[in-house]
């Protein structure tokens, strides 16, 4: 099935990313090429599998209740844009 | 007379051991040669020389008192996704041109306690999505072997660094053959290993499920002794496994005599050169003449590898990169009130078109509609892939193929049609679907171009790998040759 422009802006939109006109047109394209190669996966026999999210053996670990240092306040907000006092501002949320 | 760089770790280690030569010595004819070399190769996003000369001197002074560490004194360079305290790590990204990370990954803290000294972080494909090194925000990254032609990736920093002589290790990741292609495409030695064994806390995640760090070199030795270095069980990331596996440089032989070598002819078929497979087969002779024995084997399910690969790692780089908001930290675009406004053009802005492509393509996988037939899919798929590799190593040891299916391409060859690009990595996925431990290990040249051997082993059989590694490197002589850099 084909991938048109107002789907590609409707991924966009989902993935907050801005997009020019150029570029909805030349990711459609690509797009719709790989996502036809993709297809191949259909022709594959899977009624009795089960899907694998990952290998690892994963078990819940306990760890020891010992109080230690966290990373400093000041020097996570190194990293922010922009920050008020112990704060970092962000735009508003709610209008 | 052999200058200082052109060491191998080993043989470094020694010299330092007997007092031959100092770290500061050492580190600064690393230094000298990155200084010539690096004009013409690119390997490095940010080179730290006066931290570098810091810790050679502290590398002196932990050498007089007597306590040598496995790595001290010993120059090498980190991709540029692996968290470094105070020292910028962009992951090759406008997104993250000016981040500052206010703690070490445990790989770079392990390396600090072994007493490596850096050189400065390592270019890379952005957010490690590419296959070239043509996606860095910054700059490409040359083949040290031929400057006209791209040195693979998306570690291709840390394969150029090596394979020129300006460290004498790297530290790459591998999502999809991340380490092996580039090591492959250079003439060096990467081993991508077993899912869980190196833990990723402070890794900048591409796909989490896929995901591993692991070392680049000039030799198989080398490349153990530094995976002795950065391997075991941390509890800071919840799939790191106690593997209990102590040192493995110490333990090989290079002997592989009695060794089972399955050969698969999925990996030898349709859009592999004819000289990378000639070659590959010649090196699986030298196996079989020094004692492996040699099986046939068949994984139907390696040609739907590649699509696998490309819905589940991008659909988990659509979730991981959704962090990156302007907001906490990061390219920030801040001439808006609005909210989602910033959002959209800070990642707009930020991210660069691969990035965006697979962020789109894994949210097309994920989205309503479209999960069954593909990101379930893709999931069940890999479910046949892994359950073929636990059949097939019933009855063999290892599998040999090819690394790539071609020699390095020229820069700009392949940048305007991904699926092109993608093909690259279509004989290193199965490996990372199933968790599997692979290595490249350089096999000789096609007109002057290096080619890699690949060798994929049962979970936790590294010290396996490196031994038919040895044994191949002990009876050819591709490790004595260097680029003309």
């Amino acid at each position: 099935m084909e991938i048109n422009n107002e789907q590609v802006r409707h991924l966009a939109s989902l993935i907050r990313v801005q997009l020019t006109d150029e570029e909805i047109q030349t990711l459609g394209e690509q797009l719709n090429g790989l996502v036809n190669e993709f297809n191949i996966l259909q022709e594959v026999d899977t009624d009795a599998t089960e899907p694998t999210g990952h290998i690892a053996d994963l078990k819940t670990i306990l760890r020891p209740d010992v109080t230690k240092d966290s990373i400093q306040v000041e020097d996570v907000l190194s990293n922010a844009p922009e920050t008020v006092s112990e704060f970092i501002r962000v735009k508003r949320v709610i209008e | 007379m052999t200058e200082l760089w052109e060491l191998s770790v080993k043989d470094a280690m020694q010299g330092l051991r007997e007092g031959t030569f100092s770290c500061v010595e050492l580190t600064e004819s690393n230094l000298t040669r990155v200084h010539n070399a690096e004009p013409k190769v690119q390997a490095f996003i940010t080179l730290t020389e006066d931290s570098a000369r810091r810790d050679a001197a502290k590398a002196d002074q932990i050498l007089a008192s007597g306590n040598m560490s496995t790595l001290t004194g010993i120059p090498m360079q980190l991709k540029d996704l692996l968290c470094t305290r105070n020292t910028p790590t962009t992951c090759g990204s406008r997104m993250l041109e000016n981040f500052v990370p206010v703690y070490d990954a445990t790989v770079v803290q392990k390396l600090q306690e072994a007493g490596a000294v850096s050189l400065g972080k390592g270019n890379m494909d952005e957010f490690a999505m590419g296959s070239s090194c043509e996606n860095s925000a910054f700059h490409p990254t040359y083949n040290p072997w031929d400057l006209e032609r791209v040195p693979g990736g998306s570690s291709g920093g840390a394969a150029a660094s090596v394979a020129s002589g300006e460290v004498m290790f790297s530290i790459g990741s591998d999502t999809g053959g991340s380490i092996r292609q580039p090591a492959a495409l250079c003439g060096v030695v990467g081993m991508k290993p077993t899912y869980g064994l190196v833990s990723r806390y402070g890794l900048i995640a591409f796909a989490s499920s896929l995901d591993q760090i692991g070392p680049l070199t000039r030799s198989v030795y080398d490349n153990a002794l530094v995976l002795d270095a950065i391997s075991g069980y941390d509890p800071m990331d919840a799939t790191s496994v106690d593997s209990g596996i102590g040192s493995i440089s110490a333990s090989l032989t290079g002997d592989i005599r009695g060794l089972k070598l399955g050969v698969p002819s999925e990996y030898f078929g349709d859009g592999i050169d004819q000289n990378v497979k000639t070659l590959v087969m010649n090196a699986i002779s030298v196996l079989e003449a020094h004692g492996a024995e040699l099986v046939d084997v068949s994984l139907p399910h390696t040609k739907y590898a590649l699509s696998c690969y490309y819905i589940i790692a991008p659909s988990e780089c659509s979730s991981n990169l959704a962090r990156y908001d302007g907001v906490k930290y990061g390219h920030s675009f801040l001439d808006t009130d609005n909210m989602w406004e910033a959002m959209e053009s800070t990642r707009g802005g930020g991210f660069g078109p691969e990035v965006k492509r697979r962020m789109m393509l894994g949210t097309y996988a994920l989205s309503s509609g479209y999960y069954d037939a593909y990101y379930l899919k893709a999931q069940k798929v890999r479910t046949l892939i892994k359950k073929e590799f636990d059949e097939v190593f019933q009855k063999v040891d290892a599998i040999i193929s090819p690394t790539t299916p071609t020699t390095a391409f020229k820069i700009g060859e392949k940048t305007e049609d991904p699926l092109s690009m993608y093909l690259n990595d279509i004989l290193t996925i199965p490996a990372n679907m199933a968790g599997l431990p692979g290595m490249s290990v350089p096999c000789g040249f096609v007109d002057g171009l290096p080619t890699g051997l690949q060798i994929i082993g049962p979970r936790f059989s590294e010290a396996r790998l490196y031994d038919i590694g040895m044994a191949y490197e002990q009876n050819t002589d591709w490790i004595t040759l260097q680029s003309e850099i």
